[in-house]
């Protein structure tokens, strides 16, 4: 009875209802998509960097290095001579040291010249063909495999930079050897070919005589290496070093005030929901007075009015996570297939910051529906009776 | 007053035994309340002026409002109501008074059928579980067939004429069988038809072993009462 009473009553008021349901789903929904989209942006930003502790390029920006050596979303600032690469694997400070070559792309994908040991740097393992063996053969990430339907043994011509539309390298066509198995990092949206083949079709192309690579990317020994030789190479040589977890770091700083404002204003969406939370329930306990009056002259509990009065409040709490569980679930499921294709969502954080933002609305839901609580729990029966 | 020495009057059990000497709002003027004793099948009916204090002495008796141990004695189916603390006197209620008020008043949001059960489904405790959902709704179907309105169970209230929704008001305050129902000017605003249906159901309420305290300044409706119940006590509030 009480159920059919508590879904009655909100059929009864339903504009008002269906109000306080609508802004605060939307809030809901905006609060949980915030805060899990940044904490899988963080972990994914993590997870492409990881295991490189600086990156090694042409003097220019280090956020652009970043951003163009490891999430290979930007363009290099220019070449470095693979000599002083070899010199600097020879620091007893560099653990590891993987120099890599851009400047060519295919659908969309960027051609990265590099050792067959940048495979293994990225953890990732073949899942048909074989490692190239020879200039001109290539593997492809998982995704670009996927997308362009590249077959082994097919062969393919790279277009001159990294966006579509480029000068096609016909003399020098890459043929496919293998395809890596998903990593859920960037190699995923690469073609790894030998440092030879990037040299080959850019043969008479850089004007330079000595082998160039465009970034290295480098793994310390120590973590007191991090310290002294950033400084060391960016005072002493020609060379850029920048740390990507420093460089990640300045970014997501600097477009913080986004972040805080989208946060704002999901919490402005949260009190609205909660005002007219308050409103629809102060509205419904004033019209009901009568009602309730006759209720408590029945013998009905103030307690278990009470109760019926919450689980209004809280039923607009649990139809709009319903809801609002719904938009983040389709949100998320459109993110990762079309936007942030790379982009791990991890579900056990998002499923823990919907139940402590659910939690927290049902909370506050709760604090704006005591003083109606109040009121009713102070209803005078007799003088209600007496106008009935 | 009652005949309480009449023969039939020892056999019946005392329902309700009243002696408030006075009693006063917060703030307003003491108002003095007669004394009287109502038993089984006995009807009460308390008339006098408008602000004699019919009203507030059905409040006193539902245990609505408080009675300080010094203003007097209620005693309702042997338990004294003064002193008692509103919870308390809220768990008495379901099973010992229903209420039916001056104004017809059913919720809008349940059927009628829902409306008569209300008592049962929302005032049951572990203390007073009361009877079970299936025999509240077949003495919910029983009382609205009573009330000539069983056809009706489904609607909502807001079909209802005043007369029929007054009969379904009857019906709710008789579901649990309390021992004794208080009723305020429940012929207000009814036609003479709906007057003489609502004085059948007390009657026939009474006659089966019930108690009513009813506060009526309508004549035609206490003649009714007068006609089809066993014991009518009037008792003149302008008098106390």
């Amino acid at each position: 009875m009480i159920i059919r009473l508590l879904s009655k009553n909100i059929l009864y008021s339903l504009w008002s209802f269906s109000l306080a349901v609508l802004l605060c789903s939307l809030g809901i929904a905006s609060t949980i998509s915030i805060l899990w989209l940044q904490t899988s942006l963080e972990a994914h930003a993590a997870r492409q960097a990881k295991g490189i502790d600086l990156v090694i390029g042409a003097k220019g920006s280090g956020v652009q290095t970043t951003l163009a050596a490891v999430y290979h979303a930007d363009v290099p600032s220019g070449n470095i001579s693979l000599a002083s690469i070899e010199q600097l694997a020879k620091h007893p400070m560099v653990a590891r040291v993987e120099p890599i070559s851009l400047g060519d792309s295919v659908a969309g994908a960027r051609i990265v010249g590099a050792h067959n040991s940048f495979i293994d740097f990225y953890e990732a393992r073949l899942a048909l063909g074989a490692l190239p063996a020879q200039p001109m053969d290539a593997v492809l990430g998982a995704r670009v495999a996927a997308r362009t339907k590249l077959a082994i043994g097919e062969r393919f011509v790279g277009n001159h930079g990294l966006a579509a539309g480029g000068e096609a390298h016909d003399s020098h066509p890459y043929a496919v050897v293998g395809v890596l198995a998903p990593t859920g990092r960037v190699i995923d949206d690469l073609v790894i070919t030998p440092l030879a083949s990037v040299w080959l079709a850019h043969e008479g192309h850089t004007g330079s005589t000595e082998p160039e690579v465009t970034f290295a990317l480098v793994s310390l020994a120590s973590p007191i290496a991090m310290a002294t030789l950033p400084r060391f190479i960016n005072t002493q040589t020609n060379l850029q070093a920048s740390a990507p977890a420093i460089e990640s770091a300045r970014l997501l700083a600097n477009f913080g005030w986004v972040s805080t404002i989208v946060k704002g204003f999901a919490a402005a969406l949260i009190l609205s929901a909660l005002l007219a939370t308050f409103a629809a329930l102060a509205q419904a306990v004033e019209r009901r007075q009568i009602d309730i009056a006759l209720m408590r002259a029945m013998g009905v509990p103030r307690l278990r009015i009470g109760l019926l009065l919450v689980s209004e409040t809280l039923a607009t709490v649990l139809v709009s996570t319903l809801i609002a569980a719904a938009m983040v679930l389709l949100g998320a499921l459109w993110l990762r297939g079309h936007a942030l294709p790379g982009l791990v969502l991890d579900w056990r954080v998002g499923g823990v910051i919907a139940l402590a933002c659910v939690t927290m609305a049902a909370l506050l839901a709760f604090i704006a529906a005591l003083p109606c609580l109040w009121r009713a729990y102070r209803i005078d029966v007799a003088a209600q009776l007496s106008r009935a | 007053m009652p005949d309480s020495a009449s023969p039939s009057a020892l056999d019946r059990r005392t329902v309700l035994d009243l002696a408030v000497t006075a009693f006063a709002h917060p703030g307003g003027e003491r108002l003095a309340l007669p004394a009287f004793t109502l038993r089984e099948r006995e009807i009460v009916i308390l008339r006098g002026r408008s602000g004699s204090g019919k009203s507030t002495l059905l409040h006193l008796v539902a245990g609505l409002l408080a009675l300080a141990p010094s203003d007097g004695r209620i005693a309702l189916d042997g338990q004294a109501l003064a002193g008692l603390s509103q919870t308390a006197r809220d768990r008495l209620r379901p099973h010992r008074v229903g209420w039916v008020p001056q104004r017809v008043h059913l919720i809008g949001a349940l059927s009628v059928l829902d409306n008569v059960l209300l008592p049962v489904a929302l005032s049951a405790s572990p203390d007073t579980p009361g009877p079970s959902p299936v025999a509240a709704r077949e003495r919910a179907r029983f009382l609205l067939q009573d009330a000539g309105i069983d056809s009706l169970a489904h609607c909502e209230p807001g079909k209802l004429s005043v007369g029929q929704a007054a009969r379904a008001c009857i019906a709710r305050a008789l579901l649990c069988t309390p021992r004794l129902v208080c009723a305020d000017e429940p012929s207000a605003a009814l036609d003479l038809a709906s007057t003489a249906t609502i004085a059948a159901m007390f009657a026939h309420y009474c006659r089966v072993g019930g108690a009513a305290l009813i506060a009526s300044h309508d004549s035609a409706f206490v003649d009714a009462l007068k006609l089809q119940a066993e014991f009518v006590t009037e008792i003149s509030m302008d008098a106390a």
